[in-house]
């Protein structure tokens, strides 16, 4: 199996030391391919302006890039329309937004269902709220696949329940959540669903009209487009209950010192200035997955994921974390039995190879899994089997220093 | 093989001393290192302003557990404020990445290595700074 990526000569980082890089933390950041580099560069020189304001030609470009910009996330995720994607800074502030400016919550009164494999940006909003009100916080375990116990699942919602918020991929198992069923039963109840598609958004192709889901989240840095832009996706509905969190410049209609008017439609949840380098350097990241995507990064990924979990196993004396019914997607957490994985990946360090050793801002699913932390992989379009070999290699050295004496 | 892995510091991580022993002790005290996830128990037993046994127990990585080691090592059969002070040096001579052995004497020179890896100096400081909430409690 010819495991050599077609991508990896896009991403200069590569070639720009004498040092080898073995890159296998693409789920807390993916690296930037040149071409992402080079649209913020040109940006930058040449069509900086601020957006939404100006009547001037560089402001009134800049603002018609971005409005087009708003309809290619549309579209890359299938939502109705332009109009329901909110751009912010990343998913954490997407959550953030609904957690805090959703009428409902205001209520003071019914449950918030969240699975117990949440990354701690969908868990603290919604643990703030419960703490500050009588709302409950609901909390799913996992299956032995690693995904949402669906019969707990259906036990926990009810006609009080407010949200469902659920991640799509998990950040450390790398395993799917059956999102369009759990959309299903969140509509039955008249509750919403929130969906964290911060790791699913890199893996797979998002449809959040199929997936049901009244919020979707998601990050540009995950999706090779470098830190700054962020994207919430809300149904009609949703934003016809959203209340704007931040408010400032940009987000009214009109404002006198004793009442202001909100903008209608989704800018009036963009107060202040937009990050429109972010926001052009998204859509280059977002324009170069769907051509990977079209060069089959997909099945590549996923054969990758498989020759990965493969040689792990080999290597023997390793803990893979639930992957006992579920295939992960790109994204491997594990433990080297007796060694700390800080050690782990201190030693993969000396090897040039980049892992997340921790317990990857998801202690509620440590707890789950009984342990303190875990190593963690997660592939990008640049990884192929000499990084897999490489970090074999680690490994085996940490063998030696820790455990073969 | 390693620049921080040195075999004297692999030594006691293999062979820890003090760990996991069942002592009776006059203070017991938990640390927890949020950024790293150390978590460990330091446990003294102190007669007539000397330390008569120390040890120490949880999941830590391989620094925690060495420098845990040592600390049980240097400081059985110790006054407790020359421990209490050899605690303080340690921990202030890692944030300044002095050297250890120079500071301290020869069975530290297994941590010198640490303090040219400034993320794990907080490793090595851990047992150290939860010995001092054991001399806060217990402090003549």
């Amino acid at each position: 199996m010819a495991l050599i990526s077609r991508w990896k000569a896009d991403f200069p980082v590569f070639t720009q030391s004498d040092q080898p890089l073995y890159y296998l933390d693409s789920a807390a950041s993916s690296l930037v391919p040149k071409v992402v580099a080079d649209a913020s560069y040109q940006y930058l020189l040449n069509e900086h302006a601020n957006s939404h304001r100006g009547f001037y030609p560089l402001s009134a470009q800049l603002t018609q890039r971005i409005e087009d910009i708003r309809a290619q996330v549309a579209n890359f995720i299938n939502a109705p329309s332009a109009d329901n994607i909110i751009f912010n800074s990343g998913t954490t502030a997407g959550i953030h937004l609904v957690a805090n400016g959703l009428n409902r919550l205001k209520s003071g009164s019914g449950n918030i269902v969240i699975s117990a494999a949440e990354h701690h940006a969908n868990l603290l909003p919604w643990q703030q709220i419960a703490e500050n009100s009588d709302i409950e916080l609901r909390v799913v375990p996992l299956a032995a696949s690693g995904q949402v116990d669906m019969p707990m699942l259906e036990r926990l919602i009810d006609d009080n329940t407010l949200i469902v918020a659920v991640t799509h991929l998990s950040n450390v198992l790398g395993v799917e959540n059956p999102i369009a069923s759990i959309g299903k039963l969140t509509r039955q109840h008249g509750a919403f669903l929130l969906v964290d598609g911060a790791q699913f958004a890199a893996h797979g192709k998002v449809n959040v009209q199929a997936l049901g889901c009244d919020f979707y989240v998601f990050s540009g840095h995950k999706l090779y487009s470098g830190h700054g832009s962020g994207v919430l996706f809300a149904s009609d509905v949703a934003i016809a209950e959203l209340a704007p969190v931040v408010l400032g410049g940009g987000m009214v209609n009109s404002v006198s010192v004793s009442d202001s008017a909100w903008a209608t439609g989704v800018r009036k949840f963009e107060a202040g200035t937009l990050n429109a380098q972010a926001i052009i350097a998204l859509s280059a990241g977002l324009s170069y997955l769907k051509q990977a995507e079209a060069e089959g990064a997909h099945t590549y990924l996923a054969e990758l994921t498989q020759f990965t979990l493969d040689k792990l196993s080999a290597f023997g004396g390793i803990n893979i974390y639930s992957v006992q019914q579920s295939k992960p997607q790109s994204i491997i957490s594990f433990n080297l039995e007796r060694v700390h994985s800080h050690d782990v990946a201190m030693v993969l360090a000396e090897h040039h190879i980049a892992v997340r050793a921790g317990h990857h801002c998801a202690q509620p699913l440590h707890h789950c899994l009984g342990v303190g932390s875990t190593v963690r992989i997660s592939l990008g379009l640049y990884n192929q089997a000499e990084d897999i070999e490489q970090l074999l290699v680690g490994l085996e050295t940490c063998r030696q220093l820790f455990i073969a004496r | 093989m390693s620049a921080l892995y040195q075999q004297a510091l692999l030594a006691h991580h293999q062979s820890p001393v003090g760990f996991n022993l069942d002592i009776k002790f006059d203070s017991a005290k938990s640390g927890h290192n949020p950024a790293c996830g150390d978590e460990i128990t330091v446990k003294v037993a102190v007669t007539d302003g000397v330390i008569t046994d120390i040890a120490f127990e949880g999941d830590s990585c391989a620094i925690c557990r060495a420098s845990a080691s040592i600390m049980c090592e240097q400081l059985k059969v110790t006054p407790f404020t020359q421990a209490k002070s050899i605690a303080d040096k340690l921990i202030a001579g890692l944030e300044s990445k002095e050297n250890l052995s120079e500071l301290l004497g020869d069975s530290y020179a297994p941590l010198n290595a640490v303090a040219s890896f400034p993320i794990r100096a907080q490793c090595a400081q851990l047992p150290w700074q939860t010995f001092q909430l054991c001399f806060e409690e217990l402090k003549p």
